[in-house]
């Protein structure tokens, strides 16, 4: 369960702009309430994070694309 | 028609701003690779022209949404629909990645290194099962860029990835300008780094671009983005050359091209090149092999 939750908090700081924020300005209170094992703890405490953050905006970048063509498909089957 | 896995064969991504070139150009392009999670949603008789395609040239199927290389299932509701489109199309090859794309109720919307741990191969064998019962087969493995070193990993990338390739007794898509990046980024040589990846198991290789791009404010540095809309890089060519000089099975290369479209006469070119680089390759094989 520790795996699954690990990777959902990798996940949270790669989406969540709020708490991907809270984590680069206080990394221990950001991961207070998670259910992390110490090892799991340590490696995000020692995240690179530069590439989090370059990282995170890539996916942004790819998720509101994505949300761009969705519209543009809608619009195309409603004019079309 | 020219058969997977007999010979060599160099060929482009199917995107729908190249399709007329790509169908009037059949006889430079040996191979085409599909992404098949645009047609997930779609009535099986849109899927009709997918089969006229297959008919004509030799079509591989990609997926891009599985998101396989976790300690999450992956949903039943995704290989349902994956399941449907490859009753109908019956492919006798298709690819995924090496990725997580959602963790829980979180979709990253792309494509996302995992920590590369004991929990992410175990994750990753149960659901290449699963893709099995509901799917029928098991996807050749693309190895992926990213732009941070994933946190929490125990393994180096190519050592995670054999893992994971040989014991679900898959093959390997080795995307290239990937492997490059991820080599640059964290500071290995790149021929070095393509060693470390289990070669024997390569069955697809992708070329592809991409750009520098700075780190954000306060850090110095620059990485190596992975964009699918740059030219492939002189670098990336010569990994092509060490790979299929270090391999004696057929390879197939996929060149990816997703946006900022040069004149087709260039993407031509570029499979000329990778052409030429797998022929020279040979040769030298041949050659140090009679000697």
């Amino acid at each position: 369960m520790s795996a699954q939750t690990f990777e959902f908090t990798l996940a949270k700081l790669y989406t969540d702009a709020d708490f991907r924020k809270l984590f680069l300005n206080d990394p221990q209170s950001a991961l207070a309430e998670s259910e992390l094992s110490i090892d799991e703890r340590t490696a995000l405490l020692a995240i690179d994070k530069a590439g989090l953050i370059m990282a995170s905006h890539s996916f942004m970048h790819k998720r509101e694309k994505r949300k761009k063509s969705w519209w543009r498909r809608v619009v195309e089957k409603v004019t079309s | 028609m020219r058969q997977l896995d007999k010979v060599d064969l160099v060929g482009l991504g199917w995107r729908t701003e190249l399709a007329p070139s790509i169908l009037s150009h059949l006889d430079d392009i040996e191979v085409v690779e599909v992404i098949i999670d645009d047609y997930f949603k779609r009535p099986l008789s849109k899927l009709r022209p997918l089969q006229t395609l297959t008919s004509q040239v030799p079509v591989i199927y990609h997926g891009v949404g599985l998101g396989l290389a976790s300690s999450f299932p992956v949903a039943q509701k995704r290989l349902d629909l994956l399941a449907r489109v490859f009753d109908y199309l019956a492919p006798s090859l298709w690819s995924e990645h090496l990725a997580f794309v959602r963790a829980g109720n979180i979709e990253i919307g792309h494509l996302a290194a995992p920590p590369r741990t004991l929990a992410t191969v175990e994750g990753a064998l149960e659901n290449l099962e699963r893709i099995r019962k509901s799917v029928g087969s098991k996807p050749a493995l693309e190895n992926i860029a990213t732009l941070l070193s994933p946190p929490g990993s125990i393994f180096q990338e190519g050592e995670w990835t054999q893992q994971i390739v040989q014991p679900a007794g898959c093959s390997l898509l080795l995307d290239l300008n990937n492997l490059y990046s991820n080599a640059i980024n964290f500071g290995f040589s790149p021929a070095a780094y393509l060693k470390t990846f289990p070669l024997h198991l390569v069955q697809l290789v992708h070329l592809s671009g991409g750009k520098w791009v700075d780190e954000p404010k306060g850090y110095n540095g620059r990485r190596l983005l992975d964009d699918h809309i740059h030219d492939v890089p002189d670098p990336v060519f010569e990994l092509l050359g060490i790979l299929a000089r270090t391999t004696s099975q057929p390879l197939t290369v996929i060149i990816e091209r997703d946006g900022n479209y040069p004149p087709f006469e260039h993407l031509l070119n570029e499979i000329k090149q990778a052409k030429a680089i797998l022929r020279e390759a040979r040769e030298c094989s041949l050659l140090e092999g009679v000697a």
